[in-house]
């Protein structure tokens, strides 16, 4: 407690306030950009850290990690392009908002239920770090798998109408993930005689591809950009106060989504890609009017980005505690650390304590600092997209996407593979197979593929090496939540119809 | 074109030809570690696209398909976006940048208005203006380094 007090005197510096402001300012910008990633953000910035008091840097990092995974929300809003992996669903209700002329209103909406999230996964790093540090380091392959079927249920919520083709997208997903060098036995696959294609399909760019190429075809093909003109009720609606009491007033919504996001991203590998589509599931199946989830519902917003950034603090916990990055831009973050002698562990809470304290609180300021920094940059991002004609709107959404796609591994193979699927997302959205399965198989397949062969390997000596996966308790737990979440919406379908037969004044009985 | 179709029909032969595409590509000599989920997987994918056929001719769901706007825009922004693709390559990124958006600016704009030269030299002025703030940012802030060709 003395340390924590320490470490907010420490904070209390103009210096690094104005480091939070400009982190979470360039953060945002990045986060905005389709194909620009936290990654990248905080490896551009890693070199100007040297130079900097410890403290100094690791603010500058934290602020700018928060920045980023909020700034891809508003690509996400504003024009159908989830800026960050993480804000995948935030589009799925963030867009249709926009569409209605309530862009504001989900911006602030998103601001806040962010900010709320930032702070959530910060006093979740200072109270909890232990306990959920244990409970990551149980996970093993088996479990790994079974997170990945758990995710994979999600397809039920994610595609629009029918089931099978949703299911046909994953699978469809999953197979561009196995494409390249396998994960396990280092061998290439499906490279159709390609060298280009022993890399793989960078999940970043079949995302900028399926959910941005989609779009920009459907504003060449409308003559006109989908955005609709805010409106005088949703500006006021918009104001931070009422979105300030909105939010608040879901609170059970709020609750699990932040330990949705928390769970998740102790899980080390995955992170904001895959808390958000959890949370938004589990918004979906907790609501009472999940048939207009899609539509423009505040609830599903505010679950996909509290949990997303529950996520930036949430990943420290095996970070600080075990030295296991939860998150790539962890890793980037661990090596800021060990360059300046500070190793992962207890001596972080211990002898390097304030600074360790004073890191994780400015998170918190970080999230904090969203809020204004949010709120004028998304009105003045909104301002600029909605007053460019669509005619140069098109190309300039093309220019940043092909700029984002190339400067992810230097290629311009990527960026070609870019174009063929985002052509082919727009072929297959016509025949009812939506992007955001194709890109679930995607994140998730490496995951399963990985979990599912290392524990055949660890299992190679039993009779059944697939035994190996329903052997721990905790893959247990997870099996019976795959079986819940797979089976929830038949039986949701199952009570509506039992439902509908009670309340007919006429039952089949009476019928006959 | 077809307008209404069968899209369960049309994802179910989609998805058995991508199954039998990856099928036919597997390495006969490749490892079993490398290969035991992609198989799977394959399996997986022709049995839904089974079941998508089957409920097409069961139980068919019908769509209209490039039923929104002009399908030719659709087209040439399509060929538009991989010329760009793969021009930035040979011709430089900043010079196939300005060239592509001018052109596709210019293309998609006499769906609204009637673009004369002196609004085109307006707008060159511009896409300039735009593209060279995104090279500085890549090539100086971020030292990433575009894609050089003939020019840069």
């Amino acid at each position: 407690m003395e340390k924590l007090l320490l470490a907010m005197v420490e904070l209390a510096d103009p210096a690094i306030i104005l480091i939070i402001f400009a982190g979470v300012s360039a953060g945002l910008f990045v986060g905005a950009m389709p194909g620009l990633t936290a990654t990248m953000a905080l490896a551009v910035l890693l070199p100007f850290t040297f130079t900097l008091p410890p403290l100094y840097g690791l603010v500058a990092l934290g602020a700018v990690y928060m920045g980023a995974i909020y700034g891809g929300s508003f690509a996400a809003i504003l024009v159908n392009t989830p800026g960050t992996p993480s804000s995948i669903a935030t589009a799925f209700e963030g867009y249709p908002l926009s569409k209605q002329g309530r862009a504001l209103e989900a911006i602030s909406v998103a601001t806040v239920a962010s900010a709320i999230g930032g702070i959530a996964g910060v006093l979740f790093l200072l109270f909890l770090s232990p306990p959920l540090a244990k409970l990551s380091l149980r996970f093993g392959p088996s479990e790994y798998f079974w997170v990945a079927m758990l995710g994979l249920t999600l397809i039920a919520s994610l595609s629009e109408g029918s089931l099978l083709k949703g299911l046909l997208g994953g699978a469809i997903g999953m197979m561009l993930g196995t494409i390249g060098v396998a994960p396990i036995g280092g061998e290439t696959r499906f490279t159709f005689g390609m060298p280009v294609m022993q890399g793989g399909v960078e999940m970043i760019v079949a995302l900028i591809g399926l959910f941005v190429l989609p779009e920009l075809y459907n504003m060449a093909a409308q003559g006109r950009t989908s955005l609709g003109e805010v409106t005088v009720d949703s500006k006021e609606k918009a104001s931070f106060w009422r979105v300030i009491i909105r939010v608040f007033s879901m609170p059970g919504n709020l609750i699990r989504s932040c330990i949705i996001g928390e769970i998740v991203a102790i899980i080390p590998g995955a992170g904001g890609n895959i808390a958000n589509l959890v949370a938004y599931n589990e918004a979906k199946r907790a609501s009472r009017n999940p048939e207009r989830f899609g539509t423009g519902v505040i609830e599903g917003l505010v679950a996909t980005e509290s949990s997303n950034n529950v996520t930036v603090a949430g990943s420290m916990v095996p970070l600080l505690t075990l030295g296991i990055p939860g998150a790539p831009p962890d890793a980037v973050i661990l090596g800021v650390l060990l360059l300046h002698g500070l190793r992962p562990g207890i001596e972080l809470f211990t002898t390097s304590g304030v600074l360790t304290y004073a890191f994780i609180v400015s998170m918190g300021l970080a999230a904090l600092a969203m809020v204004p920094v949010g709120l004028l940059g998304g009105r003045l991002i909104y301002r600029i997209i909605f007053r460019t004609p669509y005619y140069f709107l098109v190309p300039t959404i093309g220019l940043a996407t092909i700029l984002g796609t190339f400067a992810l591994r230097n290629s311009v193979s990527d960026v070609i593979i870019m174009l063929i699927l985002g052509t082919a997302g727009y072929l297959l959205k016509q025949i009812g197979i939506h992007p955001a399965p194709i890109v679930l198989g995607l994140i998730l397949g490496s995951i399963a593929e990985v979990g599912y062969v290392q524990a055949m390997l660890g299992g190679a000596a039993y009779e059944y090496p697939v035994l190996r996966l329903f052997e721990n308790p905790l893959s247990w737990v997870l099996i019976v939540m795959v079986v819940f979440s797979a089976a929830w919406p038949f039986l949701m379908a199952l009570y509506r119809r039992m439902q509908l037969r009670r309340r007919s004044p006429f039952s089949e009985e009476d019928k006959r | 074109m077809i307008r209404h179709a069968n899209t369960d029909i049309l994802a179910g032969s989609i998805g058995l030809g991508l199954s039998l595409v990856f099928w036919l590509s597997i390495d006969r000599e490749i490892m079993r570690l490398s290969i035991m989920f992609p198989r799977a997987m394959i399996a997986i994918m022709a049995l839904i696209s089974v079941l998508l056929l089957i409920k097409g001719f069961t139980k068919a769901e019908r769509q209209d398909l490039f039923d929104v706007g002009s399908n030719l825009r659709v087209a040439v922004t399509g060929l538009f976006f991989f010329a760009w693709g793969v021009a930035i390559a040979y011709v430089g990124f900043f010079v196939s940048s300005v060239a592509a958006i001018l052109a596709m600016a210019a293309y998609l704009a006499t769906a609204r208005r009637q673009i004369t030269l002196g609004v085109l030299a307006i707008w060159l002025v511009i896409v300039i203006c735009e593209v060279a703030f995104f090279y500085l940012i890549f090539t100086q802030l971020l030292h990433v380094p575009l894609p050089e060709g003939i020019f840069i």
